[in-house]
């Protein structure tokens, strides 16, 4: 469920251009304290105004600085954070089956405003209710409808993903996936409201290879079986030839989605609403007839030195839903010879992939990684499908900053990786960064990627932003790069302490702080309307009105607000044209935050 | 776990608790080189049964191996078929040879040849050359349910909270809930759900308590996310916040353990990992309460719980459990070493009334790591009477390597005040070492089992020391207290004695208080045998009785240890003969019983019972004796 969000008409009350201060912060900071006191109370939503007990309460302060606090209300609803920081604070509302509600959001899920609080102030009136979680159940039974007990069961949301600004599933809560019981049932609750699958998997999750299939015997072969048992002789060694029929018939369970299918583009979405419990979301599972697939991988010379290890995932345009389902496919291992094999592989369409890794034995140098693909159409029948090693690419990689340089230990805390788009945010990552900034990632199969930096350490993650990416010369920052066969790549990532941004205060028509909007600066280049672009970012003010956005690379950007947003719906491009229109033009200047109040008109 | 080489789920722990009965879940993985000989005309036809009713189970999953040989080698036979819809099955084309059997079925237990009861004892299936047999019929017990909801005092659903059920069973002569377990894990368990409701549907018949427990966890905050690549440390986190659910290892790497406190006292932070019951706030002075561990319908121990009795396929759907917060105190202090110096951060445990009988590893009150300093808070600790220890099994491992090896055992008395400044002193560990001797034609050969001696509690109460004999000799640490030194069975060999500083120890009890290193283990290849035939009233063999073993004097009905030589069971063979293998000499009682009757028969007073109708023999030394005993019907 998408409701369609309203575009508030904007007017630009001020305009000018200011270098924000730099804030120094360190991690592992003794607990600061302070004066102010952020107090309130918490309801379940409804017409009861029934107070929330036991809800988790948690403060984190929007820069990262300042260790976050988490309290529990009590009997009446109530909690208070004392002795606080002046600061600019998060709060979220945590409780088991129920949606998890961040202070100022418009509903569950959504992100919220952040408080301010100066030194010495008392918020003693902070309201805020949380909504019962909604439920799905039912029960799991097999084609002759008897109750299958030990069953998974995942309720999973069409959702977009957080990194690649996909379409995607998502566990949407940890009450969402469950094993049947005894009488075949499920029961997924905590569910925040929008379109679901279900998906049943009776085989174990591991997703190995090696579950071995079953053959299936009919009563009449177990007949023969027996006569052949009765007449035949029991003198050992007699000669005996047992005339009982082997059929090549291999069977297993295969993974379904409600209300029975296999092929998840055939199942049966399921709307649900706000705290809505839907019962009877029944599923059959059943036995499909499986195959294998093997072959043996070449490689130029024909040695095999390395370790190969195989892929075999579902192919056919839902591959990233799959993953998100948790349906990553089998792996193997390839024998010394080369050879390989999947056994009860159900029948569909599927992509292949070999890699190497490891080698170099006695201390030799690990030789360059190779690789391998091919789709794989499999239908009941044994396939054969041979691959042929090819060299991987190789990506060497170096970090530079402008401004300051960052302490060695900081510097730890930084990964690079590539991102596969569709692949449901697997990543390939980097070795250690070195001091001198430098990194590789080797034996990349050619295919698109998107390029990313990441740091562990919240603070320096705040403070160090991605100024430039490129790769031999092409860009890596805002669209995903092709990584050609036989063409290494020298990735350079420059960070910057000196952000480029945009910032401003948000107030309505009277001139208050205005803190219901969800306010999008983005490109004014359609080229980076892409998902995951750095050029599109999504802000909610604080309870003064006040927003801010760093680390947007310079250039012509649109300012919009809007009153409500899905997660990750800012890289929808047609909700872009549609509000680009109402949106002021901002141009942001290299290491500039630049300052730009925002007023409700229209 | 007594089995050397099981999965552990987490890095071995070799201070581990014996089991009594070994889980026969999976065939032996270890096999020889080769293919079987002879013709492979062989043919096993068969049926899988409900053992309650005798009905066929339909499409149950029927697999076979041949567990001598490798299973990897294409010429050792295997096979796994889906049974008829009458429940049968075959595997032809078979060499002669002992086969591993299992049925399974989604809902039910047990399953493999041999078994009488769910976690009864199996058996091999012969076959011999070219030999068709029909009978070989597996059973399987449907499993069992027990159902109900948890409430808190207002009345409102607890949500996503563990509860679990605990086999009762006896050990060494005292009753011992969860006796298959050394954490709470592998117990058979659930999670409530929005409506508090939980139902535990996968129970083999028996007898259980039903319990929530509820563990607090204090950390330093300064230990808060900092131990990324600390890997002793590392471990020290995961000792003390393990038991707290089994989603530990991804609440660890995934997101900051700062991120799951709910309350902070100063420098301390209590944790609320997954499945935990979130205690109601502190009062703005401090003031705590919390639950407590709740056994089924409102007890704060396993023995003081209700005992629920379930037969296979039978549900209890009407278990509810309300819990109740006490207060609580918070209880600090210091820990320091023998030298003086603060040990780096260890995880320490405050084990209460809730785990006697009970695995203290998930069962404690609380837990929590020390600061570098060696301070230590822990809060939420009601009052009662508490053993504070080290939660780092890894004892044995931190010796090895040359670390200090250092335990605390000690008693604290917990009132309606805080305690501030508790001196807890650390001890080094005891040294158990000693020497291994075969006494045979030829020595051992290649292993093909893990070969070592473990040191029992006389009750099982406490984890075992254990290490493997590596080239004739042992060494472990223990803590002090008392132990039975109970060498590991050996394929083709028997236990002749076991010595310390000269002594003959053998299946007895040693108080350790000091290092102990003069062990001597001897091993012989003579092998006593007692063995027999079983008949029924009728006077015809029995193919489904147990014949038992135990000893005749009743001093010896307790305080025996976990793996005992002179406690024995023995399903019957085909041909209806039992065999004891190296009873060690003494007076004992035999008896033969319908193998389903055979559950818990180490209870006392089931011994008793048994004693009636058992016959009384002797044994001496490496002597091998015939008996042949006659069915009892004891229901």
């Amino acid at each position: 469920m998408i409701v369609r969000p309203h575009v508030a008409i904007v007017v630009a009350i001020a305009c000018g251009a200011a270098a924000a201060a730099q804030q120094p912060v360190r991690d592992n900071a003794p607990v600061p304290n302070g004066t102010a006191t952020i107090a309130g109370n918490i309801l379940v939503s409804g017409e009861t105004k029934q107070p929330a007990r036991r809800v988790r309460v948690t403060l984190n302060d929007v820069t990262g600085a300042i260790p976050g606090r988490t309290t529990t209300t009590d009997d009446a609803g109530a909690f208070a954070f004392r002795g606080l920081p002046a600061g600019r604070y998060q709060l979220k509302a945590i409780k088991k089956a129920y949606l998890t509600a961040s202070f100022g959001a418009p509903r569950p899920e959504r992100p919220g405003t952040p408080i301010v609080v100066k030194d010495g102030e008392q918020i003693t009136d902070v309201a805020m209710a949380i909504a019962r979680g909604g439920v799905i159940s039912g029960s799991v039974r097999d084609e002759r409808g008897r109750p299958v007990p030990g069953v998974t069961v995942r309720v999973l949301r069409f959702a977009y993903n957080a990194t690649t600004g996909e379409r995607t599933l998502v566990a949407p809560s940890s009450g969402s996936t469950n094993t049947t019981d005894d009488r075949g049932d499920y029961r997924a609750y905590g569910l925040p409201p929008g379109g679901y699958v279900v998906l049943a998997n009776p085989l174990p999750t591991s997703g190995r290879s090696d579950t071995p299939d079953i053959r299936p015997l009919t009563p009449a072969e177990v007949q023969q079986a027996l006569q052949a048992a009765r007449t035949g002789s029991s003198v050992p060694g007699a000669p005996a030839t047992v005339a009982v029929p082997t059929t090549n018939v291999r069977v297993n369970y295969a993974p379904v989605f409600h209300p029975g299918v296999t092929d998840i583009s055939a199942a049966t979405p399921i709307a649900l609403g706000l705290s809505e419990e839907r019962a009877g979301v029944d599923l059959t599972i059943q036995y499909v007839a499986t195959a294998t697939v093997s072959g043996t991988i070449g490689v130029p010379d024909g040695i095999l030195p390395q370790i190969v290890r195989l892929t075999l995932v579902p192919a056919g345009g839902q591959t990233e839903l799959l993953a998100g389902a948790g349906l990553r496919g089998a792996t193997a291992q390839a024998g010394s010879d080369g050879s390989y094999m999947f056994s009860g592989v159900a029948p569909g369409l599927y992509t292949l992939k070999a890699i190497t890794t490891g080698g170099g034995r006695g201390g030799a140098p690990t030789p360059p990684a190779l690789w391998a693909d091919a789709d794989v159409t499999v239908s009941g029948q044994n396939v054969t499908a041979p691959l042929t090693l090819q060299p991987g690419v190789n990506i060497t990689g170096h970090a530079v900053f402008e401004g300051s340089q960052p302490a060695p230990a900081e510097l730890k805390t930084l990964s690079f990786a590539i991102v596969q788009p569709g692949s449901g945010g697997l990543r390939k990552t980097s070795t250690a960064v070195d001091p001198e900034g430098r990194f590789t990632i080797t034996g990349v199969t050619p295919d698109t990627y998107q390029f990313e930096a990441a740091w562990t350490s919240p603070v320096a993650s705040a403070r160090w932003l991605v100024k430039s990416s490129t790769a031999n010369g092409r860009d890596a920052f805002d669209v995903p790069l092709r990584v050609n066969p036989g063409e290494p790549l020298d990735w350079t990532i420059t960070f910057t302490d000196k952000p480029t941004g945009v910032g401003g205060v948000l107030q309505d028509r009277a001139g208050r702080a205005a803190t219901d909007y969800f306010i999008l600066v983005f490109s004014t280049d359609r080229r980076y309307w892409t998902p995951g672009s750095r050029r599109i970012r999504m802000m909610r003010p604080a309870t003064d009105g006040a927003f801010s956005a760093k680390g947007l690379p310079a250039g012509d950007y649109f300012l919009a607000a809007l009153t409500d947003l899905e997660p990750g719906e800012w890289n929808d491009p047609t909700l872009l044209e549609r509000i680009a229109g109402s949106a002021i033009k901002v141009t942001l200047r290299d290491g500039e935050m630049t300052t730009q109040d925002l007023r409700i008109g229209g | 776990m007594s089995l050397p080489g099981r999965p552990h789920r987490l890095a071995p722990l070799v201070f581990v608790l014996a089991l009594t009965i070994q889980l026969a879940a999976s065939p032996p993985q270890i096999g020889i080189q080769g293919a079987p000989p002879g013709p492979r005309t062989g043919l096993i036809v068969g049926q899988v049964v409900e053992a309650a009713t005798g009905a066929p189970v339909p499409e149950a999953i029927v697999s076979l191996t041949l567990p001598k040989y490798l299973q990897d080698l294409p010429t050792t036979p295997k096979g796994r078929v889906m049974a008829d819809s009458e429940g049968r099955y075959f595997f032809s084309d078979l060499p002669a040879g002992d086969y591993y059997l299992r049925a399974s079925k989604k809902g039910y237990a047990g399953g493999i040849y041999g078994q009488r009861r769910a976690s009864g004892e199996t058996q091999l299936f012969t076959l011999g050359e070219a030999e068709r047999r029909t009978d070989a019929r597996l059973m399987l017990w449907k499993y069992a349910a027990i159902g109900g909801t948890v409430v808190d005092e207002v009345g409102e659903p607890v949500v996503d909270v563990a509860v679990y059920a605990l086999s009762r069973d006896f050990i060494a002569g005292r009753p011992r809930f969860g006796k298959m377990i050394t954490q709470p894990w592998a117990a058979p368990t659930t999670t409530t759900d929005d409506r508090g409701m939980f139902r535990i549907s996968q129970l083999p018949p028996g007898s259980y308590v039903i319990v929530v427990p509820s563990t607090q966890t204090t950390v330093p905050v300064t230990v808060l996310g900092t131990y990324a690549g600390n890997s002793s440390l590392l471990n020290e986190v995961v000792s003390a916040t393990m038991p707290n659910g089994g989603y530990w290892r991804a609440e660890m790497e995934e997101t900051p353990l700062g991120r799951s406190r709910t309350q902070q006292v100063g420098d301390f932070a209590m944790l609320t990992m997954n499945r935990v019951l979130i205690p109601p706030p502190a009062t703005p002075s401090g003031r705590m309460a919390v639950y407590k561990t709740t056994y089924y319908p409102a007890a704060t121990t396993a023995r003081a719980a209700a005992v629920i009795t379930v037969k296979s396929g039978e549900e209890r759907a009407d278990v509810n459990v309300s819990l109740r917060p006490v207060p609580a105190v918070r209880v600090s202090g210091r820990l320091v070493t023998p030298s003086g110096t603060p040990p780096a951060p260890t995880s320490i445990r405050l084990v209460g009334e809730s785990a006697t009988d009970v695995a203290d590893a998930g069962f404690e009150t609380v837990t929590g790591i020390s600061d570098p300093s060696g301070r230590f808070t822990l809060l939420g600790v009601p009052a009662g009477e508490y053993v504070l220890k080290h939660a780092n099994t890894r004892l044995a491992i931190a010796a090895r390597q040359g670390l200090p090896a250092l335990w605390l055992n000690q008693r604290v008395t917990v009132g309606s005040r805080d305690i501030d400044d508790l001196s807890v002193e650390l001890r080094p560990v005891l040294r158990v070492e000693g020497r291994v001797e075969f006494r045979g034609q030829s020595p051992p050969g290649r292993a093909s089992a893990p070969r070592g001696i473990s040191f029992e509690p006389p009750f099982g109460d406490q984890s075992s020391p254990a290490a493997e004999y590596i080239d004739g000799s042992f060494a472990t640490v223990a803590t002090p207290g008392q132990y039975i030194a109970r060498p590991w069975e050996l394929s083709g060999w028997s236990v002749q004695s076991v010595t310390l500083d000269g002594k003959n120890i053998t299946d007895s009890v040693i108080d350790l208080q000091g290092d102990a290193t003069s062990f001597v283990v001897v091993y012989t290849d003579r092998r006593a045998i007692l063995s027999g035939t079983v008949n029924d009233a009728r006077g015809e063999l029995s193919t489904d009785a147990v014949a038992l073993a135990f000893p005749a004097d009743r001093e010896r009905w307790a305080g025996y240890g976990t793996n005992p030589r002179t406690f024995k069971s023995k399903s019957v063979s085909r041909a209806g003969v039992y065999a004891f293998e190296n009873l060690p000499a003494g007076e004992y009682f035999l008896v033969a019983i319908d193998g389903a009757d055979a559950d818990g028969w180490t209870d006392p007073e089931t011994l008793a019972l048994l004693a009636a109708w058992a016959t009384r023999v002797t044994v001496a030394a490496e002597e091998s004796k015939t008996l042949d005993l006659t069915l009892k019907a004891i229901r």
